[in-house]
């Protein structure tokens, strides 16, 4: 916002409509840094709470719920990763989420490769039979698709969850990386073509690297999603050994019901590899997820 | 050479085209299809054409569900978007700090809505919970309750993590529009002398406004699919008190064995997502 340069009070000749704006932008910018800040505090605040409750057995947490905690012994978090088994959901989740990134990516980055350079009949309804994937309720999906995956045996295995993952992150994958390699200068294809590259060689040797930000724009989200995900893997998956992170930690509210300071700890748990990945990679993610928006 | 670039590109496009019409379009097909009958899952189908969706309009659970899901699209036009909205217009009049700001009210975004649940459930709990504590310590201990089991407060405990984790997302849309403001237009106002709200109302808005639609579809498509809340903090309770579209369909569909039934809420949730884009993007934006 600019500024007209500064005009001390004491010149007369200032309307007195001007002093009155002057005022109420001044009151303005106050009320603009409560509201940030005081907002950002809120959210902080609960993040930090919620740290502090995980160093606190329960006599603490009932007595003093807000304080700060009298010692800071991690047995919360080393029960909840050993005895609680989150160290196993943890590894599931992981396998699971970079499975589903890289077969996503690959089965994204090949067809967008189609779509995105090269005219032919039936390309619009192609492009727009992905993208209507991403009008629907995914979620509304949840029967279909669980029966489907009991018919040919991959309920309830890790197998199975990346499969449904890779499906249900296919139109934003292609949404994103169609949209990207669009905007790739068909020049660089020609000289390929020129040196006598075949297809596969222009998809992996020319695409592929100039494509890299909007695969990595891609992955994260579908990462972050995969990661994240919980009403298709409470469906999918009954057994101990194939749960993902968030459905161990929602199996915290039953089986440690009032061991909150344990429930508190996964829940640090599970968010931190997400906090890091947000993090270090901010600007992409936000790029990503208002991607299309705007342009409108 | 035509067609073996033929066959080249359809080696290419193959795979994901085939995956995608296994595991996302046929189940897709097949909800529509099954909502047409009276199965159980397990046992012989009965066609009974379209008395699942007649019985659904007579069901009062699932009209109530429908309520709540509406009463969460209001929240979203009422309440995330106006939210998001003011935070994206002061980080965009330039503050102090904007780097942080920006990363910290996007975090819930990232986080999941199970880790968002759980914390809520501490913020509700009866007895430690911030709420109740909070009431304690200033006095109005009387107005303590078990926020998630009390018919007169639950629906609006489940919502407020609905309505606070995404409040982040719509600021960065809400953000990255007003970036495309060109400064003159803003200028030109400033020079006007025109107030606060009025610049907002009358500059402002009109120049986003293809952004807040797309901010009020994001949210309606949100209000059918984010149920993760229900499931998690009240399971529908009490007494259907807090049932949204999506648990409804779930308990239909997984724990009364009324596959059928089930399947023809997901459509109808379907077909409401999708009418309610196609008429706020055509309603809203031939306006303009």
């Amino acid at each position: 916002m600019k500024v007209e340069a500064p005009v001390t009070e004491r010149q007369t000749n200032i309307p007195a409509h001007v002093k009155k704006t002057r005022k109420k932008e001044r009151n303005l910018n106050i009320f603009k840094y409560i509201f940030l800040w005081g907002y950002a505090l809120i959210t902080v605040g609960l993040f930090i709470w919620v740290t502090l409750t995980a160093f606190k057995d329960n006599t603490q947490i009932f007595t003093n719920p807000f304080g700060l905690p009298e010692s800071y012994s991690f047995s919360n978090f080393a029960e909840a990763w050993t005895g609680a088994n989150m160290s196993q959901f943890f590894v599931n989740s992981l396998i699971v989420s970079v499975i589903s990134v890289s077969l996503c990516l690959f089965l994204g980055a090949t067809l967008s490769f189609v779509i995105a350079r090269f005219r032919f009949r039936g390309n619009g309804l192609l492009y727009a039979l992905f993208v209507l994937g991403l009008a629907i309720p995914l979620q509304s999906l949840i029967l279909p698709i669980f029966f489907r995956m009991d018919n040919i045996g991959l309920r309830d295995s890790l197998l199975g969850l990346i499969l449904v993952y890779t499906a249900l992150n296919l139109p934003k994958t292609v949404f994103l990386l169609v949209g990207f390699m669009k905007g790739i200068p068909s020049e660089l294809e020609e000289a390929a073509i020129i040196d006598g590259c075949g297809y596969w060689k222009i998809f992996s040797k020319v695409i592929v690297p100039i494509s890299k930000p909007g695969l990595a724009t891609a992955g994260i989200l579908v990462f972050i999603a995969a990661w994240n995900e919980y009403v298709f893997a409470t469906v999918l998956i009954s057994s101990d050994a194939a749960r993902t992170l968030p459905l161990g930690l929602a199996s915290f509210q039953t089986s440690y019901a009032s061991a909150y300071g344990l429930i508190a700890a996964g829940v640090v748990i599970s968010v931190i590899p997400v906090l890091i990945v947000y993090i270090l990679l901010q600007e992409q993610i936000i790029k990503g997820m208002t991607a299309g928006s705007v342009k409108g | 050479m035509a067609l073996q670039r033929k066959w080249i590109l359809i080696l290419f496009a193959a795979p994901t085209v085939l995956f995608y019409l296994f595991f996302f379009i046929s189940p897709l097909l097949n909800t529509v299809y099954n909502s047409l009958f009276d199965w159980n899952g397990l046992s012989d189908k009965t066609f009974i054409f379209i008395d699942n969706y007649i019985n659904l309009f007579q069901d009062e659970i699932f009209i109530r569900s429908l309520k709540n899901t509406f009463y969460w699209v209001f929240l979203v036009l009422f309440v995330q978007i106006p939210f998001g909205f003011f935070l994206a217009y002061f980080l965009y009049l330039k503050v102090k700090g904007f780097k942080f700001l920006r990363t910290v009210f996007f975090i819930p975004v990232v986080t999941s809505t199970v880790a968002v649940a759980l914390v809520f459930s501490f913020i509700y709990e009866p007895n430690f919970g911030i709420i109740n504590a909070f009431l304690r310590e200033i006095g109005l201990g009387h107005l303590t309750t078990a926020w998630l089991s009390d018919e007169l407060t639950a629906m609006t405990a489940v919502s407020v993590p609905f309505v606070w984790q995404n409040i982040g997302l719509m600021m960065v849309i809400i953000y990255a529009g007003l970036q495309s403001i060109p400064d003159e237009i803003i200028e030109a106002g400033e020079i006007d002398g025109v107030g606060f709200f009025q610049k907002i109302i009358h500059i402002v808005i009109p120049m986003i406004k293809n952004v807040l639609i797309v901010c009020l579809v994001l949210g309606v498509t949100y209000a059918f699919k984010l149920f993760d809340y229900v499931l998690l903090l009240t399971n529908g309770g009490p007494i259907h008190r807090t049932e949204v579209t999506g648990t409804y369909m779930y308990i239909k569909g997984f724990q009364e064995l009324n596959y059928g039934y089930g399947n023809s809420i997901a459509v109808t949730m379907t077909i409401i997502v999708l009418f309610l884009s196609v008429i706020i993007n055509k309603g809203l934006k031939s306006k303009g």
